[in-house]
C-alpha cells in the first residue's frame, strides 16, 4: 500500500532534483498560444473609451455616432455612471466591438462623452492629505527607551507606486456558443474567474461558463478577477453574436490594470552602542489610489524591537486603482525598515554584518536568519570587500554592499486534482489551476511521477480549464503547495487502485508492492515485479481515476505543506559619483521554501524576482502630473524595467538540509522579491556614504543626495 | 431562533466585495502579516462601489446604499 507521505530525501527519483520547465519547448518555440494569441472565427476587436479628467462628474455619453460607423457591430455604455463622478483618468465609461482593430480604435474616438470636471487629488507624498484617523500601533515605553538610548537616528525614506507592468496586458475573448460563454482570459485563478458580473454581462449562469487559459504572461497579484474588461467582453460578444477580444492596450495597462501603493516614512531608531535596538517610531504614509491601505508592517521581520510606535496615514488620491503586487505590502515595508537599520548601524560606526545579525536576533526565526546571512556573506565575499559607510578609496566609481531580511507566508491553497490511471499504461492528472509562467506544469508533473515511478513525460499534465476540478488561485505563494499535495494524494489513491488489481496475479498483498522505476514490484522481493505497461493493461477496459483533495489546515498538521519562509538577500553596486549611475555587479540571494520540488524551478522563481526587484530598485516609477492627475510615462519606453546588462551577476542559494525538508512544501513566488530594494539602497548608502532615501535610486536622486551630504 | 434573527446576527459583507484572498484561501481564515488589504467591487470593478465611496470589509456592509446581501 503507498502512503501519501512525502518520500525521504534518499529514495527520491525526481522530487528535489534539478529538471527542466516542461512548457520550455513550446514557449521557446513560440508554440505556446497566450490567452492574447487567441483568435476566433469570425472575431471582433473592442476598444475603450475611458475617462480624461482624474474627477469628473459624468453628464452624459452618446456612441450613436460610434455605432453608425461601418464595420462597428457592438457598442457599451456604462449608464450606471450618469450623474456620478469618475474618479481617475483611465476610468472605463464605454466601449465598441468592430470588424478590426483599427475600426474599433477609430470608432472608440467618435464616443461622445460629456463630463463636469472637478478638483482632484493626486499628491500621494505629503501626510497632511490623509483625511482618515491614522492607525497606530504602540507596544512598550517608546519615549522612555528612546531617553535611554546611546543614539537616535532619524530619516525619511520613500517609495513610490510602481505598476505590474505584465507583459501580457490583462483582458479576454470571449464568445457565446450553443447557449455557453467560453471565455480565454489571462488570469490567475481559473476555477474561479467566472464571477457574478460575468454571468450578468452575458446573461450565461457559470454552470455554463467555461475558461480556459494554458498560458499567460504574468500577473504578479493582479488578474484574479475578471476585471471590467472581462464584463464588457462579454456584454459586447452577447450584442454582436460574435466572440470578441479585449486586451488592454499598453498605456491603459499601465494606468489601469493596477499599481503597487506607495509609501514614505518618517524614522527614528533608538539603539544602544553595542548595536542592541531598543525603540522604532513610524510615521509611514502613502496612496493606494481611492481605496486600499498603507503598508504597516513596520518594523519589518525585526518585529521584536521591544518599544515601537507607528502611526498609519492612507491618503486617497484620484489615480488608477491598486493591486496586490508580489508579496502585498512586504517590499515596501522591507526596504523601509531594512534602510533605517542600515542608517543606524552607520551611526554606530558599526560593520552592517555584525548589526544585523545582532538585529535578527529580534525576529521570529533568528537561527535561520543567522544562518543565511552567514551563507550570503560568504557568497558575495563580504569579509573581502566590506567597509564602513562611504567607499573609502579614491577615484569617481564607489562600490558598496548592503543587505535586507524577508520573510512570507505561502501556505498552500485547497486544491482538487483527479489522476486516471489508463489500460495502456498513460496517465493524465487534471486541475482546475494555471502555469503564470512559474512551473506548475512541471511541479505537478514531477509529484505524480514521481509518485507512481514513471518518467516524467510519461504524465500528461492537463490545467488551465474550470471544466476540472478546482484548485485555488495563484496568489500568496500558496500554488506549489495546493497542487502538489492534491495531485500526491490522488496518484496515490490511483496507485494504491492499480496495486489492488495487480497483487492477486502476484500472489501479494497490495500493501505489499511499490512502484519504481516503470515497474511495480514486491517491496521485500524487488525481481517479483510487472512492467507499468503490462499491470495497467490487466485494467481491461476501465481506467483508474481518484481524486485528490488538499486541504490546507489539515495538510499543514500532516506535515504536506507549512508555511512562514526566511531569505537573506545582499547587493554588491558600484556608483559613478560623477554621473550618479548606480550599477549591480552582484546580488545574493539566500532562501528558504521548505520541501524543495523541482530546484531548478525554485532557483527560477528566486532569480526572476532579483531581476525584477533590480527594476524597481533602480528605474520603475508611475510618474503623475498632479496638475491634471495623469500617468505620464505610461508606456515601455519611459517606465523602464531592467534589461539583462542591468541585473549584473546574480546568485541563489536554496536551504536544503533536512531540517528544511521536513518542514513540508511552502511557496516561493513572492518572498524573494522582498528585498532587492533595500539591500541596493543599503549596498548604494554604503558606497556613497549618504543615503539616498527615495526608490528608484536614478541618477538625479542619487547626485541630490551627494549634493546634500557635502560628498561633491 | 428563526432564520430572520440568525440573519440579523450574523454579520454578511456584501455579496460584491471582493479581495485577493478569497481566491486561494480556505473559508473564514483570519487576515494576517499577509493580507493585501486591498479589496474591490465586484458590481463596479473598481476600488470603490456603485455609491462612489471605497470597498472595504469595514465599509461594505448592511446599510450602504449599494449593499446586497
Amino acid at each position: 500500500m503507498a502512503t501519501a507521505k512525502w518520500p525521504a530525501i534518499d529514495k527520491r527519483t525526481l522530487i528535489g532534483k534539478r529538471i527542466d520547465r516542461a512548457d520550455g519547448p513550446v514557449k521557446a518555440a513560440g508554440v505556446a498560444r497566450y490567452s492574447f494569441d487567441i483568435n476566433r472565427p469570425g472575431m471582433l476587436w473592442a476598444k475603450l473609451v475611458v475617462s480624461p479628467h482624474a474627477r469628473a462628474e459624468l453628464v452624459s455619453i452618446d456612441v450613436s455616432e460610434a455605432a453608425s460607423m461601418p464595420g462597428v457591430k457592438a457598442t457599451w455604455k456604462d449608464d450606471s455612471l450618469l450623474g456620478k463622478e469618475v474618479q481617475y483618468i483611465g476610468q472605463i465609461v464605454a466601449a465598441v466591438a468592430a470588424e478590426t482593430e483599427e475600426i474599433a480604435q477609430e470608432a472608440a474616438g467618435k464616443v461622445k462623452a460629456q463630463y463636469k470636471p472637478l478638483a482632484h487629488q493626486a499628491n500621494d507624498r505629503d501626510p497632511t492629505l490623509s483625511k482618515d484617523k491614522p492607525a497606530t500601533r504602540n507596544t512598550g515605553n517608546v519615549d522612555e527607551a528612546f531617553a535611554k538610548a546611546d543614539v537616535k537616528v532619524e530619516g525619511e525614506y520613500g517609495i513610490p507606486v510602481i505598476t505590474h507592468c505584465c507583459l501580457e496586458s490583462h483582458g479576454q475573448v470571449a464568445e457565446l456558443r450553443n447557449d455557453e460563454l467560453h471565455v480565454w482570459p489571462s488570469t490567475q485563478a481559473v476555477s474561479s474567474y467566472a464571477d457574478v458580473s460575468i454571468s450578468d454581462a452575458s446573461g450565461v449562469p457559470r454552470n455554463k461558463i467555461r475558461v480556459d487559459c494554458q498560458y499567460m504572461g504574468g500577473g504578479f497579484g493582479s488578474k484574479f478577477n475578471p476585471g471590467k474588461w472581462g464584463v464588457i467582453s462579454s456584454a459586447l460578444a452577447k450584442q454582436a453574436g460574435r466572440p470578441v477580444k479585449l486586451m488592454l492596450d499598453r498605456d491603459l495597462e499601465l494606468m489601469i490594470a493596477g499599481n503597487r501603493p506607495s509609501a514614505f516614512a518618517k524614522i527614528k531608531v533608538g539603539a544602544m552602542k553595542d548595536g542592541t535596538l531598543t525603540a522604532m517610531e513610524t510615521e509611514v504614509w502613502g496612496t493606494a489610489g481611492m481605496g486600499g491601505g498603507v503598508p504597516q508592517q513596520i518594523p519589518y521581520v525585526i518585529d521584536r524591537i521591544p518599544n515601537v510606535r507607528l502611526t498609519a496615514k492612507r491618503i486617497q488620491t484620484n489615480r488608477g486603482p491598486a493591486a496586490a503586487w508580489r508579496a502585498p505590502n512586504h517590499p515596501q515595508s522591507c526596504f523601509l525598515t531594512m534602510s533605517a537599520l542600515a542608517d543606524t548601524a552607520a551611526a554606530l560606526k558599526m560593520d552592517e554584518l555584525e548589526f544585523f545579525l545582532k538585529a535578527v536576533q529580534l525576529s521570529a526565526r533568528a537561527e535561520v536568519y543567522s544562518e543565511e546571512l552567514r551563507i550570503a556573506a560568504d557568497l558575495i565575499g563580504y569579509k573581502q570587500k566590506a567597509h564602513l559607510r562611504g567607499d573609502p578609496s579614491g577615484g569617481s566609481v564607489k562600490r558598496g554592499l548592503g543587505m535586507s531580511v524577508h520573510t512570507w507566508g505561502g501556505r498552500g491553497h485547497p486544491s482538487e486534482c483527479d489522476v486516471t490511471i489508463n489500460p495502456d499504461g498513460s496517465v493524465e492528472a487534471k486541475l482546475g489551476s494555471q502555469d503564470l509562467g512559474t512551473g506548475n506544469r512541471t511541479v505537478i508533473a514531477i509529484v505524480v511521477a514521481e509518485t507512481l515511478g514513471l518518467p516524467l513525460e510519461a504524465v500528461r499534465i492537463e490545467i488551465g480549464r474550470n471544466a476540472y476540478p478546482t484548485s485555488g488561485g495563484s496568489g500568496g505563494s500558496t500554488t506549489v503547495g495546493g497542487v502538489s499535495t492534491s495531485s500526491r494524494f490522488a496518484a496515490t489513491d490511483a496507485l494504491n487502485a492499480l496495486f489492488a488489481v495487480v497483487a492477486p496475479k502476484m500472489g501479494v498483498q497490495p500493501d505489499a508492492l511499490e512502484a519504481n522505476g516503470g515497474y511495480i514490484r514486491q517491496i521485500d522481493k524487488p525481481d517479483n515485479r510487472i512492467s507499468w505497461r503490462n499491470a495497467c493493461a490487466l485494467l481491461g477496459v476501465n481506467s483508474i481515476t481518484k481524486r485528490g483533495v488538499n486541504v490546507p489546515g489539515e495538510s499543514e498538521k500532516q506535515g504536506f505543506i507549512s508555511q512562514g519562509v526566511g531569505g537573506v538577500q545582499m547587493a554588491d553596486v558600484s556608483v559613478d559619483i560623477e554621473t550618479g549611475v548606480a550599477t549591480i555587479n552582484e546580488m545574493v540571494a539566500v532562501q528558504d521554501c521548505g520541501m524543495i520540488i523541482d530546484l531548478k524551478t525554485a532557483e527560477s522563481q528566486v532569480y526572476g524576482s532579483l531581476i525584477m526587484g533590480v527594476a524597481y530598485a533602480l528605474y520603475e516609477e508611475a510618474i503623475y502630473d498632479l496638475k491634471t492627475g495623469r500617468m505620464l510615462n505610461a508606456d515601455m519606453e519611459f517606465y523602464r524595467l531592467s534589461g539583462l546588462k542591468d541585473v549584473g551577476k546574480l546568485k541563489v542559494h536554496m536551504m536544503t538540509s533536512k531540517a528544511y525538508d521536513d518542514r513540508g512544501i511552502i511557496g516561493l513566488g513572492e518572498p524573494p522579491v522582498i528585498s532587492p530594494g533595500a539591500a541596493i539602497a543599503n549596498a548604494v548608502a554604503n558606497a556613497v556614504g549618504v543615503r539616498v532615501p527615495h526608490l528608484p535610486l536614478t541618477p538625479d536622486r542619487v547626485i541630490a543626495a551627494l549634493q546634500k551630504g557635502g560628498i561633491i | 431562533m428563526n432564520n430572520e434573527e440568525t440573519e440579523f446576527r450574523i454579520e454578511v459583507p456584501c455579496r460584491h466585495l471582493r479581495n485577493k484572498e478569497m481566491y486561494y484561501q480556505e473559508h473564514g481564515q483570519a487576515d494576517d502579516e499577509f493580507s493585501s488589504g486591498l479589496f474591490w467591487c465586484g458590481k463596479t470593478h473598481e476600488s470603490f462601489g456603485p455609491d462612489g465611496q471605497p470597498s472595504g470589509k469595514n465599509e461594505c456592509c448592511r446599510g450602504r446604499s449599494c449593499y446586497i446581501s
